[in-house]
């Protein structure tokens, strides 16, 4: 098969979701930039009025000597990026979570429909080498990802351009460029990361609370193995510098699509609709899930005694995902009355 | 041009389904591939086909191995009929696909055959009866262009007349000796007709490779009442007894020599024919044990 037949193959099955994926995202910056004026405008009408910031001055600007005028102004003022090559995500709506969610569950689709439809039968079947047929499917999702949010991000700018006066508009170019590109890294790394789950997850409602959970728990873990090793401080000085921190992630996205490819190769269809689509992977879950969950979790079951709280936990982990992962699959058990 | 398949082993959960299986497989042929419900006979299909990944052994195609790190010409045509993606998808966005995948593959000629049958290509395979889902997938094998053809049960559930255009579209492919078959039934009965080939499956590994022509030339099927029921030990030795009806018995010998055929005068039986030996015999004779105590430790054991 020629590679024009392989991406045509592909983007036969895939091009809804592409379509999808990209305007979801382009409404997302249009929501984005929209509700963040409309908020503006909310928020600009509280205010508070001369005489109150006389009285109350210090609630306000803390010991900074400023006049009203100048209070006033910096209150409706929008800034975008900070001075310098820092990390600025979260100030403003171009670099938020949404996007790297889309970005997330865009990896996820690429690699878990074609499983969980059975696509992967055709595909394996074709004569084409796996790693071609998963080049074909990430350039067309990178593509995708990449091209919809630089248009979300350009509609989140012109939003912002036509409706907050030019006085009030404050763009530090050279660090929103660099914030840029270290989101680019981000969202590279977020579809990296869902396209190795896509990949190894097989079953729907556990993948997207797998996800889930580590999404909302990745943060807790970063914090406590840190903490742990006297080593924050140091990790976010790379983490709040622009450039190291995009370096870092696309090592990270590289390791992740690496991972991706090996583990696609290696995909093998009798695992469908299994947790795992690779049973060999079982233990090393499991023994991840032990560590990774109580770490995450801290003293959650007794305040204060890490120690017990996270040996209970991983006790727990363990039972639960022993049985998880080696239990009989009724599922599967169905298929092979059929099929063998 | 040869499909070989070589030392394949697979096991799913743990269980071994294939052990060692080997076979070649060329251009010209009609293989019939029978065993038993479980015996892993699709399991074979989606291996040859990478669907699975085997744990040991090789498939080459004219000595070029399949394996999920190679590229090819695809030239052998599967498709699941249980597990595929089809299930919402209308007849010609099937073949699209097909057409994409088979560089040979003949969109007019897929259409007409369709047709032919009646079958709108605007239907979706998940309306569609049996018998036109067989139908539809035939013509997409044949229209794949492939030299290669593998189909999994394709009798299966179908009624007469549907199974009757099948057995003619297969014939009709044959015919022309560019194109291999490799047939999975239980109909064994459809397969008497047209394998030139029986692979038999069994404990994990084909046991048995027949060529059926051959094979009519050495077996023998007799329909036999012996006096006093004495069996000559060599008939005992050589034959499968498949069927006992009173004193009448029924035994396959896969081999007949002049040794068996002088035992069997020897014994100057009350009664002997010899009856027309179907695939369904060579079956019952090879992967079935089921019979197998009736010959050494019942009806037999009396007669000591």
């Amino acid at each position: 098969m020629t590679n024009k037949k392989v991406r045509q193959l592909i983007l036969e099955r895939h091009r809804v979701w592409l379509i999808l994926i990209a305007v979801l995202t382009l409404l997302l910056g249009l929501f984005l930039g929209t509700n963040h004026l409309a908020n503006r405008a909310t928020t600009n009408e509280y205010i508070p009025s001369a005489r109150s910031f006389t009285k109350e001055y210090r609630d306000y600007v803390g010991d900074e000597k400023i006049s009203y005028q100048e209070f006033v102004r910096r209150q409706k003022t929008e800034y975008i990026g900070d001075k310098g090559n820092k990390i600025t995500f979260g100030t403003s709506m171009l670099f938020i979570e949404p996007f790297i969610i889309m970005a997330l569950v865009a990896g996820v689709l690429m690699m878990f429909m074609d499983q969980n439809s059975q696509f992967n039968r055709l595909l394996f079947s074709s004569g084409v080498a796996r790693k071609r047929i998963l080049m074909a499917k990430i350039l067309p999702y990178v593509a995708v990802v990449l091209l919809s949010y630089l248009g979300a991000a350009a509609i989140i700018m012109l939003v912002y351009h036509f409706g907050i006066p030019a006085r009030y508009l404050i763009i530090d170019w050279p660090n929103t460029m660099l914030n840029l590109v270290a989101f680019v890294g981000t969202l590279l790394f977020a579809f990296g990361l869902g396209a190795m789950f896509g990949t190894i997850i097989g079953t729907a409602l556990p993948l997207v609370l797998t996800v889930a959970f580590l999404g909302l728990s990745g943060s807790s873990f970063f914090d406590q193995v840190t903490q742990f090793f006297h080593v924050q401080k140091q990790v976010w000085r790379y983490l709040d510098n622009a450039v190291s921190y995009t370096i870092i992630v696309l090592v990270l996205t590289m390791i992740f699509l690496g991972l991706t490819f090996w583990f696609y190769d290696r995909v093998s269809m009798e695992n469908s609709g299994h947790y795992l689509l690779l049973e060999w992977l079982r233990p090393w879950v499991l023994l991840a899930f032990v560590i990774y969950v109580p770490i995450a979790t801290g003293d959650w079951l007794f305040v204060g005694e890490k120690a017990i709280s996270m040996g209970i936990t991983g006790i727990i982990v363990l039972l639960l995902g022993y049985w998880y992962l080696y239990r009989p699959n009724l599922h599967w058990h169905r298929n092979r009355r059929q099929s063998a | 041009m040869t499909v070989t398949v070589m030392n394949l082993s697979k096991r799913i959960d743990g269980k071994v389904v294939l052990q060692d299986v080997s076979f070649t497989w060329q251009p010209g042929q009609i293989t019939g591939l029978v065993g038993r419900n479980g015996a892993g006979k699709t399991t074979l299909f989606r291996t040859m086909m990478m669907q699975y990944i085997p744990e040991k052994g090789t498939v080459c195609l004219n000595e070029q191995a399949i394996n999920p790190q190679a590229n090819f010409t695809q030239q052998i045509f599967f498709v699941d009929g249980q597990q595929n993606f089809f299930d919402r998808s209308e007849v010609q966005r099937m073949a699209d696909y097909y057409a994409l995948i088979y560089p040979g593959f003949q969109m007019a000629d897929f259409l007409n055959t369709v047709r032919h049958f009646s079958i709108e290509a605007t239907a979706r395979w998940m309306d569609l009866s049996k018998g036109m889902q067989a139908t539809v997938l035939m013509a997409l094998a044949l229209a794949s262009d492939a030299p290669y053809i593998i189909l999994d049960e394709p009798f299966s559930g179908l009624d007469v007349i549907a199974r009757d255009q099948v057995t003619k579209l297969i014939i009709q492919a044959a015919a022309d000796g560019n194109h291999a078959f490799l047939i999975s039934s239980h109909d064994l009965e459809e397969l008497d007709g047209i394998s030139d080939r029986v692979l038999i499956l069994k404990n994990h590994h084909i046991t048995h490779d027949y060529e059926l022509e051959k094979l009519r030339e050495e077996a023998k099927k007799i329909q036999v009442v012996f006096r006093h029921n004495q069996v000559p030990p060599l008939v005992k030795e050589q034959g499968t007894l498949i069927r006992v009806t009173g004193q009448v018995l029924e035994i396959i010998f896969l081999k007949y020599t002049d040794a068996i055929d002088g035992a069997l005068h020897q014994a100057q039986p009350v009664f002997m024919e010899e009856l027309p030996l179907t695939l369904t015999d060579v079956f019952r004779t090879t992967a079935v044990h089921d019979t197998d105590y009736l010959m050494g430790q019942e009806d037999f054991t009396h007669d000591k």
